[in-house]
């Protein structure tokens, strides 16, 4: 079968309606040829009537019989039949990605800053000041970080007085990292960091060990020496990492600015559902009826909780969901009370307009 | 002179102009870079009297002189294994009395009402 794009369909809209499974929308995409999921408004797809059952045949005006016709013919358009915005991109591709990136690093997730010699050109600036060039550091975002001794034994506070080799990697909670350091700041997600097996040493512990080492210290000088580490350690909000931290768990600052403007984004998104909400409280007054209210109040928060489910997945078909609703953690977690917050999108939408069509 | 090469190797406060002595203990950075790459290797290939010549030479002050001895040099009989052992002995009972002590609202009240004495 054929079916020709309209305004406002997604990959993800046309494998649910068309083949009852909107996780075939990557199939469709690849039969299709097309790379990502921008599609167009006019834009014919071949839909393999093998991939979708005939039960969904139909379910949308766009769609025509193809005569048996290969599925490797590709995209192409129409003709002369084409819709007046023909060619523009029937959904917001752009916003596919947004949620998959801001999901690798979730807001919800504590950070910790490593800065280390990555660039070049700072390398470059660094050996002209020490009169000699340095190795620069292998990228953390493709290679991850990895202590110096991974099986040495080592106490903390002796880490934090310098002693190599390592097991552990210092780090800093303080937002943009110990700002002393000259380098690249890299930041950790400490979630996905212990998933991967590593440890944490908080500020207070190496404080902690510092003050054991100092009461061993036989002269006072010594002990001064410590007291000037531990003032170090805390300025820093120095944390030390045990174990591997995988390269997924690591960004740097441009993935970093894009993650956070992208959480902006976000915002907005809520920003917006939240106006919709205020205008169904207002029909809700104006029609003495809580219906409409109650109707947006189940589209928003069964839409959000199922693009959180979505973006969950991790796939670009996951996110899909996300474009059509908005990550839903917190709006779930305010209106889960309200209506379970399990539904997802469609299943929601289709109920909600059945309380209150609009 | 070729036999004292090593004296011309720039100390830590002549690479890194801002640092403070106990600074040097680096572990992120150009810093930890080029102590971990050039500096560590260059004084633990150093003997005593060529430590001392070379503080001499590049004119130490004492508190980075005493910094680089603590920092550089490992004291006679360290066990770093029995040490590690100790540490984690250390910050569990440290974690245990923690947990024991009250906080917040609670330790407040208990300074101000707690028995004295």
């Amino acid at each position: 079968m054929i079916y020709t794009v309209r305004p406002g369909d997604s990959l993800w809209s046309i494998a649910s309606t068309l083949c009852r499974n909107p996780y075939l929308w990557r199939r469709i995409a690849d039969d299709n040829h097309i790379r990502g999921s921008t599609i167009l408004v006019g834009q014919s797809l071949v839909v393999s009537d093998a991939l979708c059952s005939r039960r969904g045949a139909g379910a949308l005006s766009g769609m025509v019989a193809s005569g048996g016709q290969s599925v490797a013919g590709g995209a192409r358009f129409a003709g002369q039949s084409l819709p007046p915005d023909a060619g523009r991109p029937a959904s917001i591709p752009t916003l596919t990605h947004v949620f998959v990136l801001a999901d690798e690093i979730d807001v919800f997730n504590r950070k910790v800053v490593r800065r280390v010699l990555v660039s070049s050109k700072m390398a470059d600036e660094v050996a002209r000041q020490i009169g000699r060039p340095l190795k620069l550091f292998p990228n953390p975002e493709r290679f991850g970080f990895q202590a110096t001794g991974p099986d040495a034994v080592l106490s903390i506070g002796r880490h934090a007085m310098g002693v190599k080799p390592s097991p552990f990697v210092s780090s800093s909670s303080l937002p943009l990292g110990a700002r002393r350091f000259t380098g690249e700041a890299f930041w950790i997600d400490v979630e996905k960091a212990r998933q991967a097996g590593a440890s944490l040493h908080e500020t207070d512990e190496i404080v902690a060990d510092l003050n054991r080492i100092a009461s061993k210290m036989k002269t006072e000088a010594d002990k001064q020496k410590i007291e000037a580490l531990k003032k170090l350690v805390s300025a820093d909000r120095e944390v030390l990492i045990k174990g591997p931290v995988p390269a997924t768990a690591v960004k740097g600052p441009v993935a970093m600015g894009a993650t956070r403007v992208l959480q902006g984004v976000q915002v907005v998104g809520f920003t917006l559902s939240a106006v919709e909400l205020g205008s169904a409280a207002n029909r809700s007054v104006d029609e003495k009826s809580l219906r409409p209210i109650g109707a947006e109040t189940l589209r928003q928060a069964g839409g959000w909780a199922g693009a959180w489910a979505g973006i969950k997945l991790g796939a670009a078909a996951g996110a899909m969901v996300g474009i059509e609703t908005g990550p839903g953690a917190v709006v779930t977690m305010g209106l889960g009370s309200i209506i379970g917050g399990t539904a997802g999108y469609f299943g929601a939408d289709w109920v909600s307009d059945h309380i209150d069509p609009n | 002179m070729p036999d004292k090469a090593w004296l011309e190797q720039p100390p830590p406060w002549v690479v890194f102009p801002g640092m403070a002595p106990l600074e040097a203990a680096a572990d992120q950075g150009a810093q930890e870079a080029w102590v971990d790459q050039v500096w560590r290797p260059f004084w633990a290939s150093l003997g005593a009297a060529e430590r001392d010549a070379y503080l001499s030479h590049w004119g130490a002050s004492e508190a980075w002189r005493g910094a680089i001895h603590f920092l550089f040099e490992t004291p006679e009989g360290f066990d770093a294994a029995a040490d590690a052992a100790e540490s984690a002995r250390w910050l569990a009972g440290q974690a245990e009395q923690a947990t024991r002590s009250p906080r917040g609202v609670a330790a407040l009240l208990s300074r101000l009402f707690g028995k004295r004495g």
